[in-house]
């Protein structure tokens, strides 16, 4: 394999494993010490490092919300005990009589309601000792935090009516105490776990999150129309660098090309 | 925030070293530093990370800086104390003085 191909699967590697709004300079100053002598094994190292540390800290940042999840559902089955007289667990028999779909949507209900209500008071007592993420927390991001544990809740939902089919059909399984421990891993309720991971993995900050795969970045696409074209002064001060001041190359490069400018007046 | 953040050693090598080379330090000449100081080699990646960390609690803040060839076009990150920083390190200096000076026997060990 040519060194110059090892560095550049190398930087492929760091690229998509290594989060957080510094990687592009980090990437850049692995890559200037390499174009002042440094060899391709010493890149390797930097850029296995530079992975693990990210790993490492995203391991210890993912612990915590984990543990605290797993912890929380254990309570599941103490928390129906302690909600039965005050949360609805059955149906009444007249609303059965009603017309579809209400009588499926109501046990729909009735079974979630005290699982969401134990997954977010799990939820909000997290973020109460949690005063760091409190801090940078937005009111969509909540939400949209909530959405998700609801969501989450709703798929395992129906997944486990199907898994539970054979022993009671329908919906009217929902509603029976042990629904949610139905799938678990020891007295772990993997739903009720899951949910509020889910939760809490929203509102974790970004950098403490593993990178998405991105599609074909513009910078990419820059290097492709217009050749090998940087910018240096439009990158000042924002943390797309290498997005932005790619964008604002090609802009640059249109807005500045002859055909564009206005031809010049003859002098008199 | 500041008042209750509390400084690691390394993050408070790499607050002291960005403060010893000057106004604007990118990774490079930090890494270079850094590993001069400690007598090896210290990753890119944990002094960025650290950087990350400390730029999180404000305690430092950066600015992109020019891309060149050699970088693969990819920008600088400029680095700097914020005030913020500062009062952190002087707390943490103060708090370690303090400390010290609770150990008598210890200090004239070492001393």
């Amino acid at each position: 394999m040519k060194p110059t191909t090892s560095v550049a699967i190398a930087t492929w590697i760091l690229e998509r494993l290594r989060s957080g709004p510094a990687r592009d300079a980090l990437v850049g100053d692995l890559l200037e010490q390499l174009h002042v002598g440094r060899s391709p094994g010493w890149y390797w190292r930097q850029t296995l490092a530079a992975i693990g540390v990210t790993a490492w800290s995203t391991a210890r940042a993912w612990a915590a919300p984990l543990m605290f999840s797993v912890a929380w559902s254990m309570l599941y089955p103490a928390w129906r005990e302690l909600s039965r007289g005050w949360l609805p667990h059955a149906l009444p028999n007249q609303w059965l009589a009603l017309s579809w779909p209400q009588p499926e949507m109501l046990e729909l209900s009735c079974g979630m309601v005290p699982a969401l209500t134990f997954i977010w008071l799990g939820y909000l007592l997290f973020l109460v000792f949690r005063s760091d993420i409190i801090h940078e927390l937005s009111a969509l991001r909540f939400l949209a935090s909530l959405s998700a544990s609801l969501n989450v809740l709703l798929l395992s939902t129906l997944l486990l009516v199907h898994h539970v089919r054979n022993i009671q059909p329908g919906l009217l399984a929902v509603t029976r105490e042990d629904f949610y421990t139905n799938i678990h891993l020891g007295t772990i309720s993997i739903p009720v776990a899951l949910s509020i991971f889910i939760a809490i993995w929203k509102v974790l900050p970004r950098s403490q999150r593993p990178p998405r795969k991105r599609r074909l970045s513009p910078a990419w696409i820059a290097k492709v129309r217009f050749g090998r074209y940087r910018v240096h002064a439009a990158t000042q001060g924002n943390g797309h660098g290498s997005w932005y001041g790619s964008w604002y190359g090609i802009w640059h490069r249109i807005s500045t090309a002859p055909v564009f400018q206005s031809p010049r007046l003859p002098a008199r | 925030m500041g008042e209750h953040t509390f400084l690691g050693e390394f993050e408070l090598m790499v607050l002291l070293t960005i403060l010893r080379l000057g106004e604007e330090v990118y990774g490079v000449p930090l890494a270079r530093e850094l590993s001069q100081l400690r007598g090896r080699e210290v990753s890119a990646g944990s002094i960025y990370a650290a950087l990350e960390r400390l730029e999180a609690k404000g305690l430092i803040a950066s600015t992109l800086g020019e891309s060149t060839p050699e970088r693969g076009g990819r920008a600088k990150r400029y680095f700097h104390v914020t005030e913020q920083g500062l009062r952190t390190m002087h707390q943490t200096r103060r708090l370690l003085n303090q400390l010290w000076k609770t150990l008598p026997s210890v200090r004239g060990d070492l001393a």
